[in-house]
């Protein structure tokens, strides 16, 4: 009866006497999984193959044979694996250093008032303007090479993360400092034990946010102007009115943000070992 | 009326329930008169909360019956109350609104409803927090919203997990005072579940005992005292150490 | 009154110091450009940027269309892909939070197109709707459906277990304790996603007008870019900014109303 919600797993997990029923095959989640994957990928075969869009949407297989030929030619003097690495390079050394700087001076603000009272201000002009904003005027001061692009990507994630580990203290509950106070532990002891690892989880959370940023800011950017990159191919791919290189960019550019995010994620669970996870999404 | 208190209104054959190779509920049998109170006691971790949660349905047994007028009990068919361990107000309903939550449920007409909810909010004198949100009043009165609920559908089973055992022991005493009057006013069937033996002689009319796991039924005794009990009567105490010697496990 | 009033004095630095350190930034911004530092092809002064505002407001010149024009644009699409993106995500995470089958079969779709940052999807909007209204919206959808869809669907998971149980052990059915105990308590959360869907929202609008489009703001940007203007660039930048605060701070008072309903 219970077998429906999920919202509590305690409650309606355990199947009763009455042996199989046709609800619970229904409900079985890998079956649903499957039916699910199958039916959307049928979907988009049939709507490509009956030409609903004309010719602008690419079969599933024909993105997998482009994929897979891009992997053997060069492709405007790299092959797939340099495309790769191209944009995950840019991405890498933009959001490293954004970080290095962001998660300190974060830390700092929110521990320091008069640091604080400075800079944040500053921040909250810059805050709500989309770092996309920043990729005419990157262009118009760098040039088209790799430090506009690695410009805009650290642009785009300094302000989460800071922000973040900036939450990440003022957000500690007072109590914990009162543990160290009763101890006589000072000022220091305070920021070392207390401080920094409560907010760890925050900074965490500011460095997901970061990199799905991060992948964003570098599509914006490939897509202005590159020479290589993914955001390269799928602009190369819109020029050249190809579907099925655009459609094998996109799926690229989704592998490596999750598969980055997923690295994240497991840095984390390694450095904060007690943080227990609310969402399993 | 003296045939009516005789009538068996809750029946327990072979209860039984087990989590792969763990039996928890041991073959477990009793019987609950027509408004009587009965409290069960037992050692700790004896799987008080699953028993509970197996009788009211929230979980399939394994094995075994539980029957209510003969009949197998459900949920949709007969009015099974639960009073959990920590209060369970909707923080988005008045105090009102949340008592009268188990009628709504139950598809009981407005009119009826407001009545009724009324009358015990009057019993239980929440009266005067009708309008206010769960979150404006004391854990005490959250709990006496929840029983206040339980009551109000007239269950035929009304289930209580150690609804008091989070609250200081003088709201303790005035609440098990309330529980009683309530009971004794409604006549609804009782069982009451909790880990301190004073409150179960105090309240019970019968005090089932259960083993460690896998838990059964050790023993059974019979409250047959005069109401308001006192805690210094020697008839009191003599229960209560008997139901003591029963659990102790040292 | 029983109680004095206990007014924690803020040292004065404080109070200074944020006020001070904006106009220092403003002025050395102005400086930089204005005594040659940063040759004024790269950045335009502050003063400047304000008289290009005043200018754009009736001129047309030299990127097609008058300020007001621009941002009307933005904020038409903006709106009808965040209202949409609202409408479709909020119920599809709440079913998604309650109902096995529901879950079960979006999911796994929801978890192959969420990595794909919005703005991918740029190319294909171009081939299937050209430039114009349709192909931004769809994109500003897609954007904004992401944070609708999770929040309503963790709301959902995190209702409490007991209230569950309680609705149940009074045999409510599965239909009853999802509207009346599972969407109450997934408000918050979901009014939550309200700003962060606005936030992704304005954040792919640019990146779409960047790229693919004919007015709005973004193709301010791009227009000063290309023609070498940077004080349009900067004028388009600030413009974005503080629209995207002013939508910020609506979206925040009508959270704000609307918990203040369920809370009271």
């Amino acid at each position: 009866m219970g077998g429906s919600s999920i919202a509590n797993e305690t409650v309606g997990v355990s199947s009763g006497r009455e042996g199989i029923t046709f609800y619970q095959i229904i409900t079985n989640t890998y079956l649903l999984y499957t039916v699910s994957l199958i039916s959307f990928f049928l979907v988009w075969d049939r709507v490509a193959a009956w030409q609903v869009f004309g010719d602008s949407l690419a079969r599933p297989h024909i993105v997998a044979l482009k994929l897979y030929d891009l992997t053997q030619i060069k492709f405007a003097g790299t092959n797939l694996g340099g495309h790769i690495w191209a944009s995950t390079q840019r991405v890498l050394i933009g959001f490293s250093l954004a970080s290095f700087f962001a998660v300190p001076l974060g830390l700092f603000m929110a521990l320091n008032r008069y640091a604080n009272a400075i800079v944040k201000p500053i921040f909250d002009l810059f805050k709500p303007m989309p770092p996309i904003a920043w990729v005419s005027i990157s262009i118009l001061w760098f040039g088209v090479g790799e430090f506009s692009k690695i410009f805009i990507i650290s642009i785009g994630t300094f302000v989460p993360c800071l922000l973040n580990s900036y939450n990440g203290i003022r957000l500690i509950e007072p109590e914990l400092y009162d543990v160290i106070k009763v101890l006589g532990g000072s000022r220091k002891d305070e920021v070392v034990q207390v401080s920094f690892p409560a907010s760890f989880p925050a900074i965490f959370a500011g460095l997901q946010i970061s990199l799905s940023v991060a992948w964003t800011c570098l599509l914006a950017a490939e897509l202005m102007n590159a020479r290589d990159g993914m955001g390269f191919l799928i602009k190369r791919g819109m020029d050249t009115h190809q579907p099925s290189l655009v459609l094998g960019g996109m799926i690229l550019i989704a592998l490596m943000a999750w598969l980055s995010s997923l690295l994240i994620s497991l840095m984390e669970r390694k450095l904060c070992p007690w943080k227990r996870s609310i969402d399993n999404l | 009326m003296g045939n009516n208190e005789s009538h068996v209104k809750i029946r327990v054959n072979n209860l039984t329930k087990r989590f792969g190779d763990l039996t928890v509920l041991d073959k477990i049998c009793f019987e609950i008169k027509t408004g009587e109170l009965v409290a069960i006691v037992g050692p700790t971790g004896c799987g008080k909360t699953t028993f509970l949660n197996t009788l009211s349905k929230l979980m399939p047994a394994t094995d075994g019956d539980i029957l209510i007028d003969g009949e197998e009990a459900s949920p949709r068919k007969h009015n099974i109350s639960y009073v959990f361990q920590e209060p369970t107000c909707l923080p988005w309903r008045t105090v009102r609104e949340n008592v009268a939550y188990g009628m709504e449920v139950k598809g009981i007409p407005k009119k009826e409803r407001m009545e009724r909810t009324d009358r015990i909010m009057e019993l239980v004198g929440l009266s005067s927090c009708a309008n206010l949100y769960p979150n404006q009043v004391s854990a005490s009165m959250m709990q006496r919203i929840a029983v206040s609920r339980a009551f109000a559908v007239e269950p035929d089973l009304l289930l209580m997990d150690e609804p008091y055992g989070q609250l200081d022991v003088k709201l303790r005493y005035y609440l098990e005072d309330e529980l009683i009057s309530l009971w004794q006013k409604l006549k609804s069937t009782v069982l009451f579940v909790t880990h301190n033996i004073e409150e179960a002689v105090y309240v019970a009319e019968r005090i089932l005992v259960l083993s460690n796991k896998p838990t059964c039924v050790k023993a059974e005794i019979t409250v047959d005292l005069e109401r308001p009990r006192s805690f210094l009567d020697p008839q009191f105490m003599e229960i209560r150490h008997q139901v003591t010697e029963l659990i102790r496990w040292w | 009154m029983a109680y004095e009033e206990i007014v924690v004095k803020k040292p004065l630095p404080l109070i200074a110091l944020p006020c001070l350190s904006v106009a220092a930034f403003l002025l050395f911004w102005e400086w930089i450009v204005v005594s040659g530092t940063v040759p004024s092809v790269l950045l335009a002064p502050p003063s400047q940027v304000f008289t290009v505002f005043m200018d754009k407001l009736g001129n047309p010149n030299p990127d097609g269309a008058i300020l007001a024009v621009h941002a009307w644009t933005s904020l038409q699409e903006a709106f009808i892909g965040y209202s949409l993106s609202l409408l479709v995500g909020i119920p599809l995470g709440l079913a998604m939070g309650w109902f096995r089958i529901v879950e079960g079969l979006i999911r796994p779709i929801f978890e192959l197109i969420r990595p794909i940052p919005p703005i991918a999807w740029i190319p294909l909007t171009v081939f299937w709707f050209g430039i114009g209204l349709t192909g931004k919206v769809f994109i500003i959808w897609i954007a904004g459906i992401v944070p609708c869809v999770i929040n309503s669907y963790v709301g959902v998971r995190m209702t409490q277990p007991t209230l569950i149980q309680m609705a149940r052990t009074y045999g409510a059915t599965d239909w009853q304790i999802f509207h009346q105990l599972c969407i109450p308590s997934a408000l918050p959360m979901v009014f939550g996603a309200l700003q962060i869907a606005l936030a992704y929202c304005w954040t792919n609008l640019v990146g779409a007008e960047l790229l693919a489009s004919d007015t709005g703001l973004g193709y301010l940007i791009t227009m000063g870019g290309r023609l070498g203007r940077p004080d349009i660039v900067v004028l388009g930048m600030v413009c974005v900014g503080i629209s995207g605060a002013i939508l910020g701070f609506i979206i925040d008072c009508v959270e704000r109303r609307l918990l203040a309903g369920i809370r009271r």
